[in-house]
């Protein structure tokens, strides 16, 4: 019997691969991908409407590109200029104008200056954290939309756990998988990390592993080897279902030990492998060198502008979530690309940072747009934080230089674009040193909701975590203005 | 030291939350030296308890104290009871991890089935049945190696050297080691070893090299067999105790032979091995 909507532990609900196993005739070998997503689809689309159907940029967006620049960009530097307000505030940059008619930006991002008018330029994003102040905490705060006080009581910063909320986009891989056999959810080019702790705020949590993220762990500026998703020459296709059969036929007789390995979803795991060996779309997606030189050049040659180029070639692949993470660790060296400018603030800024950010975003925004991918991909640009207005303080207890940013989540900014929200907006609005918002201030969890809202996900929807307990998907409001 | 309050000079005194006070020597060069011994005799109680739990932890997948590294007054034992007596049986035998590993092997905990029932199928954290574990990085390679009688090669190490005797974390890099959760060696925490299943690796095994590669080897068991001339059952049963350690029952024998029959003998009963390394069977202890 398939039962589409049982809870099961540790694994999902609805339609497991191993359910499918189950229904006798039909067998994995006579169902093709496309099928087993569609069923997917069925089932969800038969639960309550939402209260939010119809509104203005609900389920606007098939896709997401959520590019995440851990560490904590400083937002009065790049985003959000105050010339006016005194010398260890407004720091040593030029503001400079942008598309946006009235809104300017710092003097080293002048390309997304000309390519403003295709995204919304949100500056009240802001939020006071519970307790922690370090960067996994913030992290976590915005990517699952929750603190970290319930998952981290010691305080210290932990590494992942299976009883993490689940970052979003686990969430959306989950509640909207993709119709097409592809990778559903991409990290690129490496996990989030503080330290020696990786990847928290950036697993499937209590959703259980088979949502985590694909992680290449490579970097998409040199030769990418993927040939575990590339079909062996000797093994075509008709012999890897072959190979499969046999498989299913071994496990199926030892019973007992499929029962025990139920929570490590390992036939979950076979079956998109297969899928994806088999399709060659994940593969191709990942090969940059069928891009023209120009083409990968107007990214740069870097590994932040690369993973931007490659994500682009994952969404018009059809994966479903794609997240960019700043190729620096959280709490690295300013000198070696982080945005934790503690250190040292401006130098590195202008020379490292902003170039590779300023061209990477333009150019995704800029290509995505004149393929038509912006209409149905939502695109986001965020950090953990911004950092403090005042120079050289101490906000978070780590040490400044007299020219470094310390820690800032009460106001910072974001970019915005794509899946219809408005070209060439400018979004809320900061006091006279970027200190807090003034007017319309977004909380992580509003820009999550925002995300899942318009992906036609209903974030007031309830989720059951790994002691089936109800959750909300997230604690916040979409931010609807944003679609004009 | 002087008291920063009121000035008296104060005892120097290790910091260890522990009934039993470490003895200070006067003498300051041999305060380290005094520190070391203490630390790994049988007067502190916290460095058997910790050598336990991590023995004991590498035969169940799960310490008593788990995670094993985090070892704290807010994280306890969840058996205190075993713990200790698994402490007093290190003591007891003078730190012999040989004695403490037969104690371990020969208890019934160890011993008991990963079968569960309505009332223990949920536990996770008292041991009431054994919970599977997946082969770690190193185990898996040297048992497909084993396997399917190919042979291992790394880059700059003699012929022949296992996945396991590998000196080098990076020998191997980026490869199917890594993948499948090897350490690098860069923190004394456990948790640097990876256990858990994900999608790189279901596509490593299913499409990688290194199982693909191993069944198709010139010189591996499938290729030797086949020279052999065996029959058909024969074939299939060499490779059912080859990589389960364990005979066909009829069915799945009469199933493997069947396979084998049907077409070209040899790539079929590579298939064959290929499905058994995939199988559950294969990669996870149980």
């Amino acid at each position: 019997m398939l039962n589409l909507q049982g809870h099961r532990a540790y694994t999902c609900e609805g339609a497991t691969r191993r359910e499918l196993m189950r229904i006798g005739s039909i067998g994995l070998m006579g169902l093709s991908l496309p099928h087993f997503f569609l069923w997917r689809d069925q089932a969800r689309a038969a639960s309550v409407p939402s209260k939010y159907a119809g509104a203005r940029g609900w389920e606007s967006a098939e896709n997401v590109v959520m590019i995440f620049l851990q560490g904590g960009p400083s937002h009065i530097d790049i985003w959000d200029p105050k010339p006016d307000a005194p010398a260890h505030v407004r720091g040593e940059f030029k503001p400079i104008k942008t598309k946006i008619p009235g809104t300017w930006i710092g003097e080293h991002m002048p390309m997304m200056a000309q390519h403003l008018d295709k995204a919304t330029l949100i500056r009240s994003m802001s939020y006071t954290p519970n307790g922690l102040f370090n960067h996994t905490a913030a992290i976590y705060q915005m990517l699952t939309g929750y603190p970290p006080d319930k998952v981290s009581p010691s305080g210290q910063l932990e590494p992942p756990s299976p009883a993490d909320f689940p970052t979003a986009g686990s969430q959306v891989s989950k509640l909207k998988p993709p119709k097409e056999p592809v990778l559903p959810f991409v990290e690129l080019p490496r996990p989030l990390q503080e330290s020696g702790i990786i990847g928290k705020g950036g697993s499937a949590g209590f959703l259980g592993k088979a949502y985590d993220p694909y992680r290449m762990y490579q970097d998409p500026a040199k030769p990418v080897k993927l040939e575990d998703l590339l079909l062996r020459k000797d093994v075509p296709p008709e012999r890897l279902k072959d190979r499969f059969e046999l498989l299913k036929g071994v496990n199926g007789s030892m019973p007992a030990l499929e029962k025990a390995l139920n929570e490590y979803a390992v036939d979950e795991y076979y079956g998109k492998a297969y899928d994806l060996v088999l399709s060659g779309k994940a593969r191709d997606a990942m090969d940059l060198e069928k891009e023209s030189p120009k083409m990968r050049e107007r990214y740069g040659m870097h590994t932040f502008g690369q993973s931007l180029l490659m994500a682009r070639r994952l969404i018009e692949a059809g994966t479903r979530f794609v997240q960019v993470n700043w190729p620096s660790v959280a709490n690295g060296d300013p000198e070696t690309t982080a945005w934790d400018t503690h250190a040292a603030n401006f130098g590195p800024l202008k020379n490292l940072h902003c170039p590779k950010l300023d061209r990477g975003l333009s150019a995704l925004l800029e290509d995505m747009d004149q393929r038509g991918l912006l209409k149905h991909t939502l695109v986001v640009a965020v950090g953990e934080f911004g950092r403090s207005p005042r120079l050289g303080v101490s906000t978070s207890g780590n040490s400044n230089s007299p020219d470094g940013r310390d820690h800032w989540p009460y106001c910072y900014s974001s970019v915005v674009a794509g899946a219809g929200i408005a070209r060439g907006m400018q979004y809320g609005e900061s006091d006279a040193t970027a200190s807090s918002p003034k007017e319309k201030p977004v909380h992580p969890a509003d820009l999550l909701a925002t995300v899942y809202f318009s992906l036609g996900i209903d974030p007031d929807m309830e989720i059951r975590n790994h002691l089936n307990q109800p959750r909300e998907l997230v604690k916040g409001k979409p931010v609807a203005d944003l679609w004009t | 030291m002087k008291h920063p309050k009121d000035g008296h000079v104060v005892k120097p005194q290790f910091m260890v939350a522990s009934n039993a006070p470490v003895p200070v020597p006067d003498d300051d060069r041999r305060r380290r030296d005094a520190f070391a011994q203490w630390l790994t005799s049988k007067d502190n109680p916290f460095f058997a308890k910790a050598i336990a739990n991590r023995v004991w932890s590498y035969f169940f997948g799960r310490g008593i104290i788990d995670p094993v590294d985090d070892i704290r007054a807010s994280n306890p034992p969840s058996n205190p009871a075993l713990l200790e007596a698994l402490t007093k049986d290190l003591l007891d035998n003078n730190f012999d991890l040989q004695h403490l590993m037969r104690t371990i092997a020969n208890s019934r905990a160890y011993q008991t089935s990963f079968a569960t029932n309505e009332w223990n199928q949920n536990d996770r954290d008292n041991f009431s049945h054994a919970m599977p574990r997946r082969l770690s990085a190193e185990e898996l390679m040297d048992a497909v190696s084993s396997a399917a009688g190919a042979r291992p090669r790394f880059p700059e190490v003699p012929e022949d050297t296992k996945a396991s005797q590998l000196v080098d974390p990076h020998i191997g890099k980026e490869g199917f080691l890594d993948v499948f959760g090897r350490p690098l060696r860069e923190s004394s925490c456990e948790c640097e070893r990876r256990s858990d299943f994900s999608l790189p690796q279901a596509l490593n095994l299913v499409n990688g090299r290194t199982i693909s590669d191993a069944v198709a080897d010139s010189k591996g068991r499938v290729a030797k067999l086949i020279l052999s001339g065996r029959s058909d059952a024969a074939i299939v049963e060499d490779l059912y105790l080859a990589a389960l350690s364990r005979l066909p029952a009829p069915e799945e024998s009469g199933r493997g032979v069947k396979y084998l029959s049907g077409g070209a003998k040899a790539s079929r009963a590579q298939d064959l091995l290929w499905a058994l390394l995939n199988s559950k069977g294969f990669l996870y202890i149980y």
